[in-house]
C-alpha cells in the first residue's frame, strides 16, 4: 500500500472504507429505484360472441374477489369495448390471474405497460 | 323446472335427466381429452398464448394453467352423476362447459355475431345448449 498527502488528506491509492459503503448504499438504492419504477403488467379480458354474460362476471367475483358492481362494469367494458383491463401489477401476479381466466375458459392474455 | 337450483343449504341441486347427464358428461371427457392429447382438435384452442409478444410463455405458468384446467374437468368428470353439487363442483362444471365452448367457436371461427348467426345449425344448437347449462350455473354461484 502506498501513502500520498495531497491536498491535505491522505490517500492510499485503493479505495477507502467509507467510499466503498457508499458505493455500495449508492448501487442498492439504484436497485431499489428500478424495482419501484418497472412498468406494471396488464391482464387483459376480451369479447367473444359466445360466453354468457353472467358467467364473466362469476368468474371475475371468483378469480379476483371483485364486489358484484365492479364485475358487472368490467363485464360490460369487456362487451362494449371489445376487451378490458381486469388488473394490473406486478408480471408474476398478472400472469397468474391471466392463467386462472384461461382455465376457465375465457379470452385473456398479459401485456406489459408501454 | 330449473336446470339448477341453489339449496337453503348452499349446495345446487341438478335437475337434468340422463340424456343431459350423457350430453355434458361427454363433454367434461372432450375437455379432459383434449387437455391430455396434444393431437386433439380443441388442444390448441385450450392452451392459447398468455403473453402473446412474447415469443413463449414460461412454462411454470402453462403447466400451472393445465393443472387448474385438469384439476376442474377431472372434478365435473366425477361428479357427473351427483343429485347435488358444492359451490365448487358447480364452478368446476361451469369453467369446463365454457371452454368446451371456447373450443368449439375457435375450431369453427366463429369470432363474432355474424359468424355464430351464419354457422350450421346443428352447431348453434350444440352452442345454445351449453350455454343454457351456463346460465342455470352461473345463477346459482
Amino acid at each position: 500500500m502506498t501513502l500520498s498527502f495531497t491536498s491535505g488528506t491522505w490517500e492510499t491509492g485503493e479505495v477507502t472504507t467509507l467510499q466503498r459503503i457508499q458505493l455500495s448504499t449508492e448501487a442498492d438504492t439504484d436497485t431499489i429505484t428500478r424495482v419501484v419504477t418497472k412498468k406494471p403488467w396488464k391482464v387483459i379480458v376480451w369479447d367473444d360472441p359466445v360466453t354468457p354474460m353472467r358467467v364473466v362476471e362469476v368468474i371475475f367475483k371468483k378469480i379476483f374477489g371483485y364486489p358484484e358492481p365492479k364485475c358487472t362494469q368490467l363485464m360490460l367494458t369487456v362487451h362494449h369495448e371489445g376487451k378490458a383491463v381486469v388488473w394490473d401489477g406486478a408480471q408474476d401476479r398478472a400472469i397468474h390471474y391471466c392463467t386462472q381466466l384461461q382455465a376457465a375458459g375465457l379470452m385473456a392474455s398479459v401485456e406489459e405497460d408501454k | 323446472m330449473a336446470l339448477f337450483k341453489k339449496k337453503r343449504d348452499g349446495s345446487i341441486a341438478v335437475h337434468l335427466n340422463d340424456n343431459a347427464r350423457a350430453f355434458v358428461g361427454e363433454i367434461f371427457n372432450q375437455v379432459v381429452a383434449a387437455e391430455n392429447d396434444p393431437n386433439h382438435e380443441w388442444h390448441l384452442s385450450l392452451n392459447p398464448p398468455i403473453n402473446p409478444s412474447a415469443n413463449s410463455d414460461d412454462p411454470l405458468a402453462t403447466f400451472a394453467r393445465q393443472k387448474e384446467m385438469a384439476s376442474n374437468s377431472e372434478l365435473a368428470q366425477m361428479t357427473v352423476n351427483e343429485e347435488t353439487l358444492s359451490a365448487g363442483e358447480a364452478y368446476a362444471w361451469m369453467t369446463s362447459l365454457n371452454l368446451a365452448l371456447r373450443a368449439t367457436i375457435s375450431i369453427r371461427n366463429i369470432a363474432d355475431e355474424v359468424s355464430l348467426h351464419n354457422t350450421d345449425p346443428e352447431t348453434r344448437q350444440y352452442i345454445v345448449t351449453i350455454q343454457s347449462l351456463l346460465f342455470g350455473l352461473a345463477d346459482c354461484l
